[in-house]
């Protein structure tokens, strides 16, 4: 297949494989080369605000991933015994993991591309006038007075903001900046920004209208019906103050509104499609304007708009790093171990961890404690530690050691995040993630440093022994 | 070992009188040994120059000898100053022994020096790959002790580093044959236009250059075997170690492999041990300094065994075992027969006597070896 490329890559090609075999055997070079085009059409793709993109982009990462670890079967430098220098393990490993984690960041692009398509200051403008265009056309529908004691403010320091920014999104910890639009305008019938820290909205529901939220609002706890945080009268009138004045009638005829509107719609490809849940129509303002004005399209954009701007705003934190993270150090530890041990050895390490999997789930049960899961662990870590100092004096390749040295490579990014979760259970699910960040980092790094030191060596060790 | 004219005035001797293929490999392997690398690159090209217009002029070397004869004079020249290391000892087998699955290795010694072939016979299931593999460092021995003396410190990483293994079976490989060689070349630190000329010149020298860009599925099972000798070779390996080489060879590519072997392990500046094991046991004894024969997982004593007699040799004819009975009933010849040859083992006469006494009797020999010190006699 090198032969119908260009002659500089090919040239390039010889180049790496005669200077810096064992960064050609990764086929990274090719990777980064073949990843640029498609990253660009990914991008390209994205911007059409294609359904199921995810989907495609997923097959489109597998097929590579599978293509690209085919030809990386093709070479390997370390079962030639070539002369291996100090960092070999360290540098293959990173080669897999910068692979690996382009390939996953296809999934991400579009979420990517989402972000700076859609600027969030612009969009959270662009609802807020649909708002007010909505309130302007409805006027008349509009409540003329304000139930003053229905105000709830939201704050991001209190437990109860928690507790209700985890109803928002299918029980996801989104920050109430970054809500759908759908639970800002359609559960809740509409949260409009009035500042940088103060939203207001209107709900559906004709007994609870108009509830307003505030970024660290003054509030009080037990005060009004339902036990609702209460804002201070005062400064209630403030926020109401921006409103009424917003709901003026205008002096411009409904055409200018309505044609403003409909650019919205252009500008966020917002479809006029059939809306169903007519029947509601009729129980509320809010569905009433969602009917009229195309609303439940409009919820879909934003909400899809908004959820990629959550995503990017906790990209080092739930969303997206975690699972980026660990789906790429998991497929390039496996394919770093593939690499240093026999085939049989690395099938059956999957076996056991099968095994031991399906123990671990009886050892749960049978104490009633998911805690179990985790001790076990602890377990496992020192049985594997034990399993591979006796290698170390070993005349020959002992199969159980190098199931352990397997298994320890495998736990070492997790031992700083395990051991902090034994000091305090509740600290992995800390809000900010913090910690966890900083842990998910000291193993990564701690990783790394084992490469060097330790698991690179063993594997050298190891892999050269007498298997019989 | 033979000195620099000499070995020079060989391969003019082999040029000239029309072994063209062997004194280019020759030419070639001396100019490997003076490092030199514009010599070196200069022999390839004059090597693929006489390959490719003897493909259109069968009598092409013998009407220009001139670019052979003034190469040869220039790499003598470079030769000159090559220290020779040959003799030294790589390797000592001491009373190893080795069981696996009910098999036995027992007690097993050998040494190997530079520039030594050691050809390791036997019947199958004898312990042939299994001692092999020991001193290769697949398998652990049980007792004894296998000392590396070409290491400076002992590892198996090490020890697979600088002892060469080719099993009977050749893994299969991927991507084409010349990045496959770059590729091995660069794992003992052949980088840039080193790793290019050297791959060059083992293409050429193991008459692989035609098939730079096969793969796999494109070669046949002996250039399988070339290419793995090649590969190996790059790797500037101390000892090498070859299982069954010769199984998938036609007789031509038996004889040239050897050759080629022979050669290689008779560097000047590069010399290394070979090991083989094989079945062609008289192709291999050809070739090797020291034979070790199996038997049941221990070494059988050739040199005692040789006292019995003063002649054994093979013969295939059309005459019945009753009448060669008849015929040497006096002589105190024994005979046995396999099915295919008699084997005649005599203490009174020499093998031209029996030969002559046979034929003055009218028997008409196909075929006949002088198998007196082959270890066929123990099979």
């Amino acid at each position: 297949m090198k032969k119908y490329l260009p002659n500089f890559l090919q040239k390039f090609d010889q180049y790496l494989l005669t200077h810096f075999p064992d960064f050609w055997s990764t086929q990274l070079h090719w990777v980064i080369i073949g990843s640029i085009p498609i990253t660009l059409f990914i991008g390209f793709i994205s911007t059409l605000d294609v359904s199921g993109l995810e989907f495609y982009i997923g097959f489109i990462s597998l097929i590579s991933f599978i293509f690209w670890i085919t030809r990386l079967l093709r070479f390997n430098y370390f079962k030639q015994f070539g002369r291996i220098h100090f960092f070999h393990a360290l540098v293959q490993f990173l080669c897999f993991f910068c692979t690996v984690s382009i390939f996953t960041l296809w999934i991400v692009t579009p979420t990517l591309v989402k972000y700076f398509k859609y600027n969030m200051h612009t969009v959270q403008k662009d609802v807020d006038r649909m708002n007010e265009l909505y309130c302007i056309l409805e006027r008349d529908s509009l409540p003329k007075e304000w139930p003053l004691n229905k105000i709830i403010i939201y704050t991001h320091n209190s437990n109860y903001y928690k507790r209700e920014r985890s109803k928002i999104i299918n029980g996801e910890e989104i920050p109430i900046e970054y809500a759908t639009y759908g639970y800002k305008r359609y559960e809740k019938d509409s949260l409009q920004k009035i500042d940088d820290s103060t939203f207001y909205m209107y709900s559906n529901n004709i007994y609870s209208a108009y509830t307003f939220n505030k970024n660290g609002y003054e509030y009080r706890y037990g005060e009004g019906e339902n036990n609702d945080w209460q804002i201070n009268s005062n400064k209630r009138s403030a926020l109401f103050q921006k409103y009424i004045v917003e709901r003026q009638v205008p002096n411009k005829p409904n055409s200018v509104f309505t044609s403003e509107l409909e650019n919205y719609f252009t500008k966020y490809q917002i479809e006029d499609e059939e809306l169903w849940g007519y029947d509601d129509y009729s129980k509320s303002l809010g569905n009433r304007l969602n009917w009229k004005y195309h609303g439940r399209e409009a919820n879909d954009v934003f909400a899809r708009i908004a959820q990629s701007h959550s995503e990017i705003a906790n990209i080092l934190s739930t969303v997206v790093f975690y699972p980026w993270y660990i789906v790429s150090v998991f497929l390039a530890l496996c394919i770093f171990i593939y690499r240093h041990c026999t085939r049989k050895v690395f099938i059956w390490t999957w076996v056991g961890y099968a095994i031991m999997t399906i123990f671990n789930l009886f050892a749960s049960i049978l104490f009633r404690d998911g805690m179990v899961f985790l001790y076990l662990g602890f377990v496992y870590i020192v049985m594997y530690f034990i399993g591979v100092l006796v290698m170390l004096f070993a005349r020959k390749a002992n199969f159980i050691s190098l199931l352990c040295l397997n298994y320890f490579t495998f736990c070492i990014p997790t031992l700083p995040a395990q051991l902090m979760f034994e000091k305090n259970s509740n600290w992995f699910f800390d809000q900010h993630g913090a910690h966890s960040l900083q842990m998910v980092l000291i193993g990564f790094v701690l990783l790394l440093i084992s490469l060097v030191g330790a698991i690179g060596p063993l594997y050298k060790s190891f892999y050269a022994m007498p298997s019989r | 070992m033979q000195n620099i004219a000499t070995i020079f005035h060989d391969i003019l001797n082999s040029f000239e009188s029309g072994d063209t293929l062997l004194a280019l490999k020759r030419m070639m392997d001396k100019a490997k040994d003076t490092g030199n690398s514009k010599l070196i690159q200069n022999s390839i090209d004059l090597s693929a120059f006489y390959k490719n217009e003897m493909s259109r002029n069968e009598y092409f070397a013998n009407q220009n000898k001139e670019p052979f004869t003034t190469l040869l004079k220039e790499i003598e020249q470079f030769a000159c100053d090559i220290q020779h290391i040959a003799g030294d000892l790589l390797l000592q087998v001491d009373s190893i022994d080795k069981n696996y699955k009910g098999f036995s290795l027992h007690n097993i010694s050998f040494e190997i020096k530079r520039s030594e072939v050691i050809g390791v016979v036997g019947a199958n299931g004898n312990g042939k790959t299994t001692l092999l593999q020991c001193i290769s460092g697949d398998n652990a021995i049980d007792g004894g002790a296998i000392h590396y003396y070409f290491l400076d410190s002992f590892s198996y990483y090490n020890v697979k580093n600088k002892i060469a293994y080719i099993p009977q079976r050749i893994p299969r490989w991927y991507g084409s044959l010349k990045d496959n060689l770059c590729f091995s070349a660069t794992g003992i630190g052949i980088f840039g236009e080193q790793n290019i000329l050297d791959v060059n010149f083992i293409l050429e020298r193991m008459d692989l250059a035609s098939y730079a860009n096969h793969t796999w599925e494109e070669l046949s099972s002996g250039y399988r075997t070339r290419f793995e000798i090649a590969r190996v070779l790059l790797k500037r390996p101390s000892v090498l170690i070859l299982d069954e080489p010769l199984a998938n060879l036609d007789i031509l590519a038996q004889q040239t492999l050897l050759s080629d072997l022979k050669f290689i392990c008779q560097s000047i500046a590069n010399p290394i041990g070979i090991v083989l094991s094989s079945q062609q046991l008289y192709e291999v004894e050809k070739i090797a300094d020291k034979i070790i024969l199996l038997k049941h997982g221990k070494e059988v004593s050739i040199q005692q065994n040789a006292d019995d007699y003063t002649c054994v040799i093979e013969i295939e004819t059309k005459t019945e075992k009753h009448i060669l009975e008849t015929i040497l009933q006096n002589k105190q010849v024994n005979i046995s027969y396999d099915g295919n040859y008699y084997t005649l083992s005599s203490k009174q006469l020499d093998t031209k006597s029996l030969i002559d006494y046979l034929s003055q009797q009218g028997i008409d020999i196909n075929y006949y070896r002088n198998i007196t010190h082959s270890t066929k006699r123990y099979f």
